[in-house]
């Protein structure tokens, strides 16, 4: 299968592109896809808002941060008024190596449960699965740019890139408000990425949907459990 | 069954662009919570900060002119006193003495002159019965003239003894004046401002301050007064009459109205500063007892000149300058005015200010309303951004409002 045969069959018929994806696992193609996606975004909404603005909300939302005196915060703002052009820079490299390590975490765990329930699978087919189910990410890109296009001032609140998170859809909390961390990064697409991934699971181990949902989400349930448990109190 | 499947997924990709993007539209743009006042006229009372320190209008440094041990001290600091109240006793013993030998000295010449007058009176009388011997040339001339002789040396004695009398008389006096002066009184009504001596210490007599010469310091209280350093840039705007009101260091919550009664006419230069003018600002009498001789304080003089009149006026935070672009062309303020919930920038002209408000010449109209805080959201305000009034800055402009009418209506 091609790299544009793979995504439609992955939208289509799941089973038949794992199923090609376990003969050939090809992970540049999302992988990159993503990584251009993310990167462009990210650069411009950088390099279009007040970084001052948005760093001033963002030590005012910290509680470590919200207790600054004018002064201190006066000197912050000015630091990064004058390594703006290393702020974008920073995003630039942070973006990429941020979404290979989330990446490889994921093969990884894939692997150990692998190893673990005998389901028995390369890392670069964990791999390769892992950037598959998150390649409709890109698709939040969309309205974030159009989003970004439609904005006129620099005054532009983060949650413009992340259109299709839980806040941004329902919630429409304000930086600082409890929980807001948390539903900005939690997304519709991070479901339909961990649906496919169950697909994923059991279509390459042949067991149940409970077994193949328990292997893909334990790790994320985890974690989702741990922050929500910090940020919603 | 593939060609419904790529339908849906199709549409569902739609909708997931389609609907964050409609969900942002709808919203529109983050409307900021503001404080939101009305322009208005106002008083603007410029003022020069300068600073310096509490003091008294009479203060009299104590110190002893004899040398001797503290034997007694009868006043403690803060303690008022009365003039001519004894404030501090030193042991006289010394000085007692002193006195003692001199008037025995005096008594002692007093006796030798007794014995002298009565020793010349003899003289005297054989000088006549020798002269009347003489007449009738019973006696030589060589006997008349040892004689006489006698009898004037024993004058000369006598004169001599009576001087040295008056040199220990002298002495004595001086001795006796040093013994009052053991006893230290009050030289005016006042207060004891400061305590410097110890009872077993020794008071020293000296014109510089060392160790035991300072013995305390009796201040006249009825007149309070700051004495404050004006900057030679702004002296030339402080005139005799001007208000003014002080903040001690110590009680920045507390104020004081006070007059300023004098201007320095030389200036005083401290090493490594700039010259400033001495300006004694007399404090008016309702003044409490936080009042502290040195303490330090800041003294706004209000050097506003005659019978001024309320100008249109902003708070002076409402007030942005930015720099301009252009070399040798100078920055321009702005306010920005709330026309229809929207912050609208307008550049203004400014004119005289004091620590609250500015005067506003040019581009601002009494009655319309200006967003003047808070600082974060003034400091990334934008032209066109929406405004609305802060729920709980309703009350405070409400209140400041209030507060400016009856501060109108007194003037």
């Amino acid at each position: 299968m091609t790299p544009v045969q793979m995504l439609v069959a992955l939208a289509t018929a799941p089973r038949r592109a794992f199923e090609s994806l376990a003969q050939k696992p090809n992970w540049l193609f999302p992988f990159l896809l993503v990584l251009v996606a993310t990167l462009a975004v990210t650069v411009w909404y950088y390099l279009k808002v007040d970084l001052v603005w948005i760093t001033d909300m963002q030590l005012r939302a910290n509680p470590r941060t919200a207790a600054l005196t004018e002064a201190q915060r006066e000197l912050l703002l000015a630091r990064v008024k004058q390594y703006s052009s290393v702020t974008v820079w920073s995003a630039v490299i942070a973006v990429p190596i941020m979404l290979l390590a989330v990446r490889a975490l994921e093969a990884l765990w894939y692997s150990l449960a692998g190893k673990i329930t005998n389901v028995d699978r390369g890392f670069r087919q964990w791999f390769a699965l892992a950037n598959w189910t998150s390649v409709f990410g890109v698709i939040a890109v969309i309205p974030a740019l159009i989003a970004l296009a439609m904005t006129s001032g620099n005054q532009i609140e983060p949650g413009i890139i992340q259109p299709l998170s839980i806040n941004e859809l329902f919630l429409h909390r304000p930086m600082g408000a409890p929980g807001y961390q948390l539903w900005t990064n939690l997304n519709l697409l991070s479901f339909v990425g961990a649906a496919l991934a169950i697909i994923g699971v059991k279509t390459w181990s042949a067991r149940s949907w409970l077994f193949s949902a328990i292997f893909v989400l334990l790790p994320a349930a985890i974690i989702l459990g741990i922050v929500a448990m910090f940020m919603l109190r | 069954m593939n060609a419904w499947a790529k339908w849906l997924a199709g549409l569902v990709v739609l909708a997931l662009i389609a609907v964050p993007v409609a969900l942002r539209v709808s919203r529109g743009g983050e409307v900021k919570q503001a404080q939101i006042e009305r322009v208005r006229k106002e008083l603007i009372s410029p003022t020069i900060l300068a600073s310096g320190s509490l003091t008294y209008q009479t203060e009299i440094r104590m110190v002893s002119e004899v040398m001797g041990r503290v034997q007694e001290i009868r006043v403690k600091e803060g303690d008022v006193v009365k003039q001519g109240q004894l404030l501090l006793r030193l042991d006289p013993a010394t000085v007692a003495a002193q006195v003692a030998q001199l008037e025995a000295l005096a008594q002692q010449a007093k006796l030798g002159i007794d014995r002298q007058q009565v020793q010349l009176n003899t003289l005297e009388t054989r000088m006549q019965r020798y002269q009347q011997l003489r007449d009738q040339a019973v006696i030589d001339a060589n006997t008349y003239d040892d004689m006489r002789s006698q009898r004037d040396l024993a004058r000369v004695e006598l004169d001599s003894s009576r001087e040295n009398l008056r040199q220990t008389e002298a002495q004595l006096k001086q001795a006796r004046e040093q013994l009052a002066k053991t006893e230290l009184r009050a030289p005016i009504d006042g207060r004891v401002t400061q305590l410097t001596i110890k009872i077993g210490e020794t008071a020293v007599p000296s014109v510089t301050s060392i160790a035991g010469s300072d013995l305390m310091v009796i201040a006249d209280t009825s007149d309070r007064y700051a004495e404050v350093n004006v900057n030679e840039t702004d002296v030339a705007r402080v005139a005799v009459g001007q208000q003014a009101r002080i903040v001690p260091a110590a009680f920045p919550d507390s104020s004081w109205a006070g007059v300023v009664e004098t201007v320095a006419v030389s200036p005083r230069q401290v090493a490594g500063q700039g010259k400033t003018y001495p300006v004694k600002i007399r404090l008016e009498d309702s003044i409490d007892d936080k009042f502290h001789t040195g303490m330090s304080a800041r003294a706004e003089i209000i050097t506003r000149q005659g019978e001024a009149t309320a100008q249109v006026a902003v708070p002076v935070q409402a007030v942005r300058y930015e720099e301009s672009t252009e070399p040798n062309q100078v920055g321009q303020a702005s306010v920005f005015v709330v026309d229809n919930g929207r912050a609208v920038k307008r550049v203004i002209e400014t004119g005289l200010a004091d620590d609250t408000y500015i005067a506003v010449t040019k581009g601002v109209a009494e009655g319309a309303d200006i967003v003047t805080g808070p600082a974060r959201v003034l400091r990334f305000l934008q032209d066109g951004d929406r405004v609305e009034q802060a729920p709980g800055a309703i009350d405070d402009a409400a209140a400041a409002t209030n507060t400016a009418d009856t501060a109108t209506a007194t003037q």
